[in-house]
């Protein structure tokens, strides 16, 4: 079994237009099943994929508010909570939950359409999509109360987000392809994502920093990604500091690496 | 509960539940939910990712014309800044040194409406660099959904003009938008004047704040010096002495003296009545000696005691040098604190200095076409995506 979609069942090559459709059927439709496994039919049921990072962000928000956190800078603290945790709740639940995923989901593997590759690309579109429309959901209200300025730069901010979806997705099938060879691993995943708030963005902007701290905290693409989507939002009253290039470099690093761990871990897999 | 019927209605609206009513068939009602939903997902498609990303790319490839960007940088820095000390440097990491908030009242006075009026007063007029004849439509001034009012002005100045300011150097940015590379070029350089001239005006206004106040300061003290003077001066015409204490003084050597000849006399006289007790000298040294006296207590009588005596006379007298020393001591104060007060003023002097001369493009670099396209594309695609979520969370709902 392989993690690429390979050959039709009668052998021939399907165009790639063909393969592509199919394989977005296949995506959509995992989705939405993901989405009704997770949160089922009862209450908010399938809106709880905004309802809950939303959650999440406003209470932080209202706690950040109320505690009269400031930080020192001339960002209010209602937008940068914004952009901090709708993008921070993006990368804990995208790589997070992928610990679990492929266990969870191995039963769909009985169909032969379904690739292992799918489960996770369905699992990561649900989460960032949701992730989005929940960032959507929380700053239109915000925005028209006055407490949120008006988005700068809309290819920023959705790139900035891009970027995070895909070096979360990578990092998740890595995660995803060491629990399913190594059980124990599991265990470690949500201190090892505990241990990575220091190096995202969620709480400083680089040029906040100390010189020698900005030359550390620079290299980690995480905290790149933050300063692009801020860069989106806030425009010029930031100094934001990221590299496409270097995004890019990172994010096509760690998908190589997690593709790799996916497919060796592919045999450990047991259909029921 | 309230929310659950909410949901409900909310659900059956996106899912269109009227539709599906009239299924009795449960495949059949789901097929024609299916058809619903893609429907929807159609219309969303076209209304938010391919209609706006091909008429971006119409306007952007076919219509926009070519605008060209300048842009100057200049720093607000005072004389005080260059020596940062102890608090001061703790504050300026902070962003609460003067300087910066110098630049902070530039930069806002910049993106003001005094500055669209400054700049249209010294030129060029805006209205006439926004509305050149080769402006497309959907670019110029006025935007064609507005009037061309000064409002509408405002907020078209605001689009094309940019002013920032980097919060930890406290470099100031311009940046101009404009449809012809020199009109970018020269409403840059009018923008400069303008802040230039806003420095002047605050400069002047903290000037004569701080100066004013030790210059008043000064004058009072010459009125109490000058009025202490003549009191002295019409004191000594009055009382026709220039110095009592040294007229005291030369008193006292009267007296003195006198006294002296008085001792002598008197014992020129006890020798006299000893060595020849019948000596007719006798009596002309008794005469000498009463004399003497007489004069001594004449002279003493002048020196203290009674009402025109020159002891009266010099407290009187001293009373007045003191008031004429403190003027002066006063006068000298005041001096001293309008030249602290300068000082001050010319540390805390602010001025413009140009870092970057305003650039004159020579190649269009505003609209960003593929870049904006892009955007376009970027954002509606994520609009899609959202409503996609929605509309399948809602479909499911229904179910």
């Amino acid at each position: 079994m392989s993690v690429f979609r390979g050959t039709d069942d009668d052998g021939r090559e399907p165009s790639f237009l063909a393969a592509f459709a199919v394989q977005r059927r296949i995506v959509a439709a995992l989705m939405i099943r993901e989405g009704l496994r997770r949160f089922g039919h009862d209450n908010l049921g399938f809106f709880w994929v905004l309802g809950e990072p939303m959650v999440l962000t406003v209470g932080v928000m209202g706690m950040w508010t109320i505690s009269g956190m400031g930080h020192g800078h001339n960002l209010r603290i209602i937008p940068f909570a914004l952009s901090g945790y709708s993008m921070l709740t993006l990368w804990r639940h995208v790589s997070g939950s992928s610990a679990h995923a492929l266990r969870e989901s191995s039963g769909l593997l009985f169909h032969s359409n379904i690739r292992l590759l799918d489960i996770l690309i369905a699992r990561c579109a649900l989460e960032s999509l949701g992730g989005f429309a929940a960032f959507c959901v929380a700053y239109l209200p915000l925005n028209l109360l006055g407490y949120v300025e008006t988005i700068d730069d809309p290819l920023l901010l959705v790139g900035g987000w891009l970027f995070m979806t895909w070096f979360a997705f990578g990092f998740g099938l890595a995660i995803a392809g060491l629990c399913q060879m190594f059980e124990v691993i599991e265990h470690f995943v949500p201190p090892l994502l505990y241990l990575t708030l220091p190096v995202t963005g969620a709480f400083y902007m680089i040029n906040w920093l100390p010189e020698s701290a900005q030359a550390i905290v620079r290299w980690s693409p995480l905290v790149q990604v933050f300063e692009m989507f801020r860069a989106g939002l806030f425009g010029n009253e930031v100094t934001a500091d990221w590299n496409v290039g270097f995004l890019t470099l990172c994010c096509l690093g760690i998908t190589a690496v997690g593709l790799t761990l996916v497919q060796m871990a592919q045999k450990h897999i047991e259909i029921h | 509960m309230m929310h659950r019927q909410l949901i409900a209605s909310v659900s059956s609206f996106l899912s269109n539940a009227v539709v599906i009513g009239g299924y009795q068939d449960p495949s059949a009602a789901y097929l024609a939910r299916r058809r619903w939903r893609a429907l929807m997902l159609r219309l969303a498609f076209w209304l938010l990712v391919a209609l706006p990303t091909t008429a971006a790319a119409v306007f952007y490839g076919l219509i926009a014309g070519p605008r060209y960007e300048s842009e100057a940088r200049f720093i607000v820095r005072s004389v005080a800044s260059q020596q940062t000390t102890g608090f001061d440097a703790v504050f300026r990491t902070f962003g609460l040194a003067k300087t910066v908030d110098d630049a902070y009242v530039i930069q806002k006075y910049l993106l003001s409406r005094d500055a669209l009026d400054g700049l249209a007063q010294q030129g060029p007029d805006p209205r006439t660099v926004f509305s050149r004849p080769e402006i497309d439509r959907l670019s110029r001034y006025p935007r064609f959904w507005r009037e061309a009012s000064n409002e509408s002005l405002y907020d078209f100045y605001l689009d094309h003009v940019d002013v920032t300011e980097d919060d930890v150097k406290g470099i100031v940015r311009i940046r101009v938008v404009a449809f012809r590379p020199d009109d970018a070029q020269a409403v840059v350089v009018s923008l400069l004047h303008l802040a230039e001239a806003m420095v002047n005006r605050m400069n002047e206004r903290a000037q004569s704040d701080s100066l004013n106040f030790a210059r008043s300061e000064v004058k009072r003290a010459e009125a109490n010096v000058i009025t202490a003077q003549q009191e002295l001066a019409a004191y000594r015409n009055k009382e026709l002495i220039v110095d009592p204490s040294k007229s005291a003084t030369s008193m006292i050597e009267t007296i003195g003296g006198l006294s002296g000849d008085l001792a002598r006399a008197n014992a020129q006289l006890k020798e006299t009545q000893a060595m020849s007790p019948r000596s007719p000298s006798i009596p002309s040294i008794k005469a000498r000696i009463a004399a003497l006296d007489e004069r001594i207590g004449i002279e003493r009588q002048r020196l203290a005691g009674g009402d025109t005596s020159l002891a009266n006379k010099l407290g009187e007298y001293e009373r007045r040098v003191l008031a004429r020393d403190l003027a002066d001591r006063g006068l000298t104060n005041a001096l001293e604190s309008l030249d602290t007060a300068r000082q001050e003023a010319h540390r805390q002097h602010i001025y413009v200095e140009e870092v970057v001369q305003p650039t004159l493009p020579d190649e269009s670099t505003e609209p960003k076409r593929l870049r904006s396209i892009l955007t376009v594309f970027v954002l509606g695609f994520a609009l899609f995506g959202v409503c996609w979520i929605l509309v399948v969370g809602a479909g499911e709902h229904a179910q």
